[in-house]
């Protein structure tokens, strides 16, 4: 017997049964899907239509400001967005942000968390002010790095002038300016990884430790054999979580760099915008925001796939 | 004696009568200022100096005077011209004043057809006082910066004569007894000796120069200097528009404006925004500014400043081919889908009427009527100044962007240039570089200006000023004996 005809059976309608039970009997077997509409209208109007709008800009040659009807253009956006340099560049610089960003903060989360994971007087003071770069507004913080990474007033020349080293061109030097921004992301995101980690480590079981206390084992050991191995699950977590921020990192880079010098710090999604924005080229622009998409969607598969393994384990 | 009565009767009823029959017609005429009370208008400006000091201030006036509300949205540039792009593009009709430089993104949106014809506003006198007296009373250099398309419409009203000029500390030049560069060998002469480690710890305690230094931003601050080489954005081949940022003259600029911010700039040159720069000037650290005229309103800011009475501006030097003031005026614009265009034009014939723009130039605001540079009560913050804004004015040609549909692209192209000569400062870099970035250059405008006629800039349009004018702001601060 299928589910609907059970259904049926537990809520038969009468013959002559009134205009209103009929009703309250329609309501009742369909209230499932009547709750979930106003989900699907709402996933419907504010993800599907924009992404589904720019697929289709995708495929034209819409310009923002001539005022010209878009022409269809099949692929032909996705094809010559590979001959930009430009754009080669900033997929570079996104990987090259996200995955030496995320290492940073990985390995100063951990080792934070390993600290705060103990007991100390002004445990809690310090964990309050060790989390401030995180629920700080980005801009605003970024702006004061703007300041202090400045060649001539900015307090980092000033420092490394008083330890007699030489100064440096921080963000104005093309070598140096993705180090500088990564400088600032690993300052301002380690804290969020410390408050993973740490909700990690404080759910761990007791026993392995206590078993290795009495064998005897090393605090190196216990780390390297039981810590880490037991947190593969969080930490996979909390760099899917990271990863997805490093990746589509803007804020930040927009209000030190814009980009500069020479494109040597424009990430895949400020060469989205100045394309969308600047130029007014929609079209190549939302090409660029499909493949974008589809970079972040791939890189969320392998670690989610990775997790899974490590659950199934 | 009575036919004298009559005679005299007569021809006063006729008098009257006339005077009766003109009065419909003088009262056709005036304004009704009142016409739009209750309407708020929206507005996007550019941030600049004299926003709070001036158009702030006035929107409450106007606002008094006629009962419109104008809601300003002030953005720094970039983001300001972005968010006007994106509401025209989507054709926004709440949209209805906005503030931009014909010089940048004027050609574009004639092109696109998003500004409004202005000429009926202006020959209607219901709508445009009978003083009003555009273009007489407009200088020549903002005229020529109005059109930027043959064949444009009248789109917008100019009214900033802005000027990209050199500000100097005259207190240093006396105390080193500097000569006052008149041309390009001078003022590097000048910033080398103005470059001065009291200390002798190797780092200048103040530097001889500072201008623009990073990527797009270049391109206002470093136009003079190119075109005073003999350089321009781009030429005319064969009736054809292609770059010229590759030719020798081009090449000779970049080398010459990357020098000065390698040698004599401080390093913060390439990070900074025109207002840090004005601020570092503003704090004592460099003894020239190559930057817009108005930041003086700054350095002379009591509260703001360590340099106050110790600063003017005189004329950027003349180069190899000549002088070529920077004009890069602003105008009012209104876009073709506001609903309130009526009351739009209100807001801009009023704004730049005679009395209001006289407020705004006696605030350090160089405006574009010539009438209020000639008015008593105009006292430029220096002598030196006022002739330097007033001849940029009037010889000044809008010569700060490459003047191109890709604007944007334009930009950042030319910028590209200006980071390899700055960073590298070798010639054959530089010339590899501008050979690459023109290439650019040509490639947007085959796609992007097929069957257009830009007018661009060309010298013709502003009368060349003569060399004999180049010192007039020097001597108006008697600073002409220095270095003698």
């Amino acid at each position: 017997m299928t589910e609907k005809a059970a259904t049926h059976q537990l809520h038969p309608v009468a013959a002559g049964a009134s205009a209103k039970d009929r009703l309250l009997t329609w309501l009742d077997f369909n209230l499932a899907v009547i709750f979930n509409v106003p989900t699907v209208v709402l996933l419907a109007g504010l993800v599907a239509f924009p992404t589904g709008l720019v697929i289709w800009t995708s495929l034209t040659d819409w310009q923002l400001v001539l005022n010209k009807d878009p022409n269809f253009v099949g692929i032909s956006n996705y094809v010559t967005i590979w001959q930009e340099e430009r754009w080669l560049g900033g997929i570079f610089n996104t990987f090259y942000y996200a995955i030496v960003s995320l290492t940073g903060q990985l390995v100063l989360g951990m080792a934070t968390a390993l600290l705060f994971n103990r007991n100390f007087a002004g445990k809690s003071f310090y964990r309050s002010i060790w989390m401030m770069p995180m629920i700080s507004m980005s801009v605003a913080i970024s702006l004061v790095w703007a300041i202090m990474f400045n060649t001539t007033y900015g307090m980092l020349n000033f420092l490394l002038s008083g330890l007699g080293l030489p100064e440096l061109a921080w963000t104005a030097d093309p070598l140096l300016v993705m180090p500088s921004l990564i400088l600032v992301g690993i300052w301002q995101w380690t804290p969020f990884m410390t408050l993973l980690l740490l909700a990690g480590l404080q759910s761990l079981p007791t026993d392995p430790f206590e078993a290795a206390k009495i064998d005897g084992a090393s605090k190196w050991r216990v780390l390297i054999h039981i810590t880490l191995p037991l947190m593969q699950g969080h930490i996979l977590v909390a760099l899917i979580l990271r990863s997805i921020f490093a990746v589509k990192e803007f804020d930040t880079i927009m209000a030190i760099t814009e980009g500069g010098p020479n494109y040597a710090s424009e990430t895949m999604n400020m060469n989205i915008y100045f394309n969308a924005f600047e130029y007014g080229y929609m079209g190549v622009s939302s090409a660029k925001g499909v493949i974008f998409f589809a970079f972040i969607l791939l890189i969320q598969l392998v670690l989610i796939k990775l997790r899974r393994r490590q659950w199934s384990h | 004696m009575l036919n004298k009565k009559t005679t005299i009767a007569r021809t006063g009823l006729s008098l009257l009568i006339l005077l009766a029959l003109a009065a419909p017609v003088t009262l056709a005429a005036e304004i009704d200022w009142r016409k739009h009370e209750g309407t708020t208008l929206n507005a996007i400006f550019l941030t600049a100096a004299y926003i709070d000091a001036w158009f702030r201030p006035m929107a409450k006036r106007f606002q008094k005077e006629t009962g419109i509300r104008v809601k300003m949205v002030v953005l720094q540039a970039g983001q300001a011209r972005k968010k006007q792009d994106i509401m025209l593009g989507g054709k926004d009709d709440t949209l209805d004043v906005i503030h931009l430089q014909m010089d940048n993104r004027g050609g574009k949106l004639t092109v696109a057809g998003h500004l409004e014809d202005l000429q009926p506003y202006l020959d209607d006198p219901s709508k445009t006082p009978a003083g009003y007296n555009y273009p007489q009373d407009w200088l020549g250099g903002c005229l020529n910066t109005a059109k930027v398309i043959k064949g444009q419409p009248l789109n917008n009203i100019v009214w900033s004569a802005q000027a990209q000029l050199l500000h100097i500390r005259t207190d240093l030049f006396k105390k080193y007894n500097v000569k006052v560069p008149t041309n390009l060998q001078e003022l590097e002469a000048a910033a080398k000796k103005l470059t001065i480690d009291e200390d002798g710890d190797g780092k200048p305690e103040i530097y001889g120069f500072l201008s623009r230094g990073r990527d797009r931003l270049i391109t206002a601050s470093f136009a003079t200097y190119l075109w005073n080489h003999g350089g321009s954005w781009f030429k005319t081949v064969n009736g054809k528009k292609v770059s010229n940022v590759n030719s020798k003259e081009s090449v000779d600029a970049f080398m010459y404006y990357a020098n000065l911010i390698r040698k004599y700039a401080p390093p913060a040159a390439l990070n900074n925004r025109p207002p840090a720069n004005a601020a570092l000037f503003a704090a004592g650290k460099t003894a020239m500014l190559s930057e817009l005229n108005y930041w003086i309103a700054l350095s002379e800011d009591k509260r703001r400043s360590r340099v106050v009475g110790k600063t003017t501006t005189i004329l950027v030097p003349r180069g190899p081919a000549g002088s070529h003031p920077n004009l890069p005026t602003m105008s009012f614009a209104i876009p073709k889908y506001s609903r309130k265009k009526d009351a739009a034009w209100m807001y801009i014939v009023w704004m730049t009427q005679q009395h209001i723009m006289q407020l705004g130039q006696n605030n350090s605001v160089p405006v574009c009527r010539r009438s209020v540079w000639l008015d008593k009560s105009f006292t430029p913050p220096t002598p030196g100044w006022g002739e330097s804004a007033r001849l940029a004015a009037e010889y000044g040609i809008a010569i700060a962007k490459p003047q191109a549909i890709a604007i944007g692209q334009m930009r950042d192209a030319a910028g590209e240039v200006m980071n390899v000569a700055v960073r590298t400062g070798d010639r054959a870099a530089v010339q590899a570089e501008a050979d690459k970035q023109a290439a650019v250059m040509n490639a947007l405008i085959e796609k992007t200006e097929v069957g257009m006629n830009f007018r661009g800039v060309r010298p013709a349009d502003a009368k060349l000023m003569p060399e004999s004018e180049q010192i007039v702001p020097i001597k108006a601060d008697g600073l002409e004996r220095l270095g003698r």
